[in-house]
């Protein structure tokens, strides 16, 4: 057995002390689940009993007995039905949807739209750094402990683009455990890399392959077990793996692709929502198992919304407001803020009420212990009040 | 020898070598490094004997056209051709993206072959300045035709290049230039135009952005990839942009941009950033917008003067990283061999730089960006590919399996 590198010995020390691991011994994980394309809040968590709804969408309206209520505690509104898979963990308390979140200057680009999300930036602003890897790469004030203690500031699953993490050096990309350990093998440092910002960053990342590949040889556990074969499923998979085997990184991030149904929506969101459904169930299955729901924040994001009446190619056009959907054993079930109006539209798309920076907010809140994270909440423009989203 | 044969022979050599100091080895590979896409030894000695200025003269005497006009049997095909139902579009699809694979396997040859590697540079950066991505254009004939823009522009005016990008069939569809009309406005190039193409974030307001889309407003492109303005869509009403007045189209638009102050200064950062690595101070910056401006908007003396500048040759700047352009082209010029295999654009992808298909308007990363630890992981596996494949010799192998050969 390899005796875990100095380097990565320290750092996961570091990081038990800083307390991060909070709550039942271990450290706590947010999933991002990157919906690409632009999901459909509107048919996603439908307020079914409004009139406005059909009148919009006459053909994509959901028919009402296929629709599954959320319940008294969530008013008038009711799941797709191909979320089915997560009625459990709903009645469980443990998903919470958030209403109506989006940004001021709603940009309907893809492009720009989920840079805005990806960098917390202002919609007429350019960022080029993502906001975790601002977050993880400050000194943030009034924070005694080493800035970064985690091995890396995260993991990318399935595609190689970091989004939130773009810019930091410490970011691993993987496919999955198997294929990162045999890719890694001969990632030792040869010497040689200069001197300078660029040379150092390049150690750096060097270093986290050789701590990461380490420690996940050092920390095996059974494979994964239970989850769909479809593209999210195996990322979530491999999400839990890593977190069973307890890799130190407080970030994973995952990739939903085909959302932006611009026409025949009704077949191909019916899948995607399907496929999510039932790769979160597993995950969570998975993770109740093995003890480690209670520190598990799952989180779902897109770069906006659909426009609230169908277009005239059976689908919908980019929008603004959407909801999205939480899971996670802290997380306070339930619908969060109210549904945007149909009726009170604006230039035909939904309203936002929440900010998306408070949902980063509400992350960075479970992540990290209560002053690291409200400086770092501060420093992307969020607000105190923030989304409670977990207890 | 005759003593006046001797005299004009030394007069000779010292007006094609150059009046200053010949360069040390180090500094003419750092020129081929930051100036073009690495060298061969052959390379390296012939700009050694060289001094700066004549060195820099010669990269841009080479730097023409940046190749010959590509010439696929299919890029005579209207670039926009309409297909219906699901078989036929799906035939489409499949045949656009050979096509878009047989051209970016061909460009990456020119980068890794080309003699004139400044002009190759200087494509790469023109494509990651006026974006566009096969992903949004789903028409390789027309990514093809972009690239002859740029690489027809590439040294020469920059109000010109401004005005032709405007109607480029692939730019037209990446920023839905031709979904813009009076009645149902599209922000979305004439945002791209401020931000990115010509003055940078901060020096326009919202309402610029509102009139100059008024001005663009009613251009359509056709499935041979011509435009034409429709007079029912456009707007010939009065607009205000930039706090002048008057009935403005696209080109009083290009001409109205080019006269804010900021658009002598953000092409010169940019190139200034592309060749030096880093942002130009203030006092670094101004001589260049000023000449920028004076000179017309003429690219290549702004090329020209970034790279005879201090900043440039500054001996104490840190090793940078390399673009994975920059690293398999510099591999393959120090091999002096074939370009090793025909998937080198499918390489680039993976190490995050698929040409012809940037991930957003943006482009692709630059300087430390590019690093992390899945680029260590994926750039070294590469690495040695290709170095099985253009049978390096041990030595060789050595220095572009050493971390340095990633910085140039």
């Amino acid at each position: 057995m390899r005796k875990l590198p100095l380097f990565a010995f320290l750092l996961v020390s570091a990081y038990a002390r800083l307390g991060a691991a909070e709550g039942p011994g271990g450290p706590r994980y947010v999933v991002l689940i990157e919906l690409a394309g632009g999901n459909d809040g509107l048919n996603t968590v439908v307020p079914f009993r409004d009139p406005a709804y059909r009148q919009l969408r006459p053909g994509l309206a959901l028919p009402e007995e296929t629709l599954q209520p959320l319940g008294e505690r969530a008013g008038e509104l009711a799941f797709h039905p191909a979320l089915a898979p997560l009625l459990p963990s709903w009645r469980a308390g443990d998903m919470a949807v958030v209403c109506g979140v989006g940004y001021a200057g709603q940009n309907r680009s893809h492009f720009r739209s989920i840079d805005i999300w990806e960098t917390a930036s202002d919609a007429k602003q350019v960022l080029r750094a993502g906001w975790l890897a601002r977050v993880l790469a400050e000194p943030l004030p009034g924070c005694a402990e080493p800035r970064n203690p985690f091995l890396a500031d995260g993991v990318v699953l399935g595609e190689t683009r970091s989004g939130p993490l773009r810019g930091s050096a410490r970011v691993l990309a993987m496919r999955d455990t198997a294929a990162f350990l045999s890719q890694s093998a001969g990632a030792e440092a040869n010497g040689g890399a200069p001197s300078g910002a660029d040379g150092e960053a390049w150690l750096e990342a060097r270093r986290v392959v050789g701590a990461a590949a380490a420690f996940l040889r050092d920390h095996p556990v059974p494979p994964p077990s239970g989850y769909p074969d479809t593209a999210i499923g195996r990322q979530l998979a491999a999400a839990a793996e890593l977190m069973r085997r307890g890799l130190p990184v407080p970030f994973i991030k995952t990739t939903h692709r085909g959302f932006d149904t611009h026409v025949r929506q009704a077949a191909e969101h019916g899948r995607l929502l399907a496929e999510l459904a039932e790769a979160v169930a597993a995950f969570r299955r998975e993770l109740r198992d093995a003890g480690l729901w209670d520190r598990t924040l799952a989180l779902t994001y897109s770069e906006f919304g659909r426009r609230a009446a169908e277009n005239g190619s059976e689908g919908t056009d980019h929008g603004a407001a959407s909801v999205l959907m939480a899971w996670g054993g802290r997380v306070r079930g339930g619908v969060h803020g109210s549904y945007p109006s149909l009726t009170a539209l604006d230039n035909g798309d939904l309203v936002f009420a929440v900010d998306y920076r408070e949902v980063w907010a509400g992350a960075l809140r479970f992540a990290f212990p209560a002053d690291f994270a409200e400086a770092a909440a501060r420093s992307l423009g969020a607000g105190r009040a923030g989304l409670a989203l977990t207890e | 020898m005759k003593p006046k044969v001797v005299a004009l022979s030394l007069v000779f050599i010292g007006f094609s070598a150059g009046k200053g100091a010949a360069l040390v080895p180090a500094e003419a590979k750092r020129l081929l490094d930051r100036a073009g896409l690495g060298s061969s030894a052959a390379e390296e000695a012939a700009y050694a004997a060289l001094d700066r200025e004549a060195a820099v003269d010669r990269l841009l005497a080479e730097a023409g056209y940046a190749g010959p006009a590509w010439s696929f049997p299919w890029l005579s095909e209207p670039p926009f051709p309409k297909t219906s139902g699901p078989e036929a579009q799906r035939e489409r699809r499949r045949t656009e993206k050979d096509r878009f694979t047989e051209f970016t396997e061909a460009w990456v040859r020119r980068l890794c072959r080309s003699p004139d590697a400044l002009g190759e540079r200087l494509a790469l950066f023109w494509h990651n300045y006026f974006t566009s991505s096969f992903d949004a254009v789903k028409s390789a004939a027309a990514l093809v035709r972009q690239d002859e823009l740029i690489r027809r522009r590439s040294l020469g005016n920059f109000r010109e290049f401004l005005v032709d990008m405007t109607v480029d069939p692939a730019m037209m569809v990446y920023l839905d230039t031709a979904e813009n009309s009076r009645t149902k406005p599209n922000e979305n190039f004439a945002r791209e135009l401020l931000e990115l193409f010509s003055l940078g974030e901060g020096n326009y307001g919202e309402a610029d952005i509102r009139e100059a889309a008024r001005a663009l407003a009613g251009l359509r492109l056709d499935e041979a990839g011509a435009w034409r303005l429709e007079p029912r869509r456009a707007d010939d009403g009065v607009k205000t942009i930039f706090g002048k007045t008057g009935r403005f189209g696209r080109v009083e638009l290009i001409d109205l941009v080019l006269e804010q102050d900021a658009a002598a200064r953000y092409l010169p950062s940019r190139l200034f950033r592309e060749f030096v690595g880093r942002a130009p101070q203030p006092a670094e910056l101004a001589p260049l917008a000023a000449a920028f401006r004076a000179g017309g908007w003429e690219i290549r003396p702004l090329v020209r003067a970034i790279l005879l500048s201090e900043a440039f040759w500054d001996a104490a700047d840190p090793p940078r990283v390399r673009s994975p352009a920059e690293l398999l082209a510099a591999t393959v010029r120090l091999a002096g061999a074939e370009p090793p295999g025909d998937k080198l654009a499918a390489d680039l992808r993976r190490l995050e730089q698929p040409l012809g298909d940037p991930i957003s308007v943006k482009g692709w990363p630059e300087g430390a960006e590019w690093i992390n630890a899945d680029a260590v992981l994926a750039r070294t596996r590469l690495l040695e590919q290709w170095a099985r494949k253009l049978k390096l010799p041990p030595e060789r192998r050595r220095v572009v399996l050493s971390d340095s050969w990633q910085f140039k």
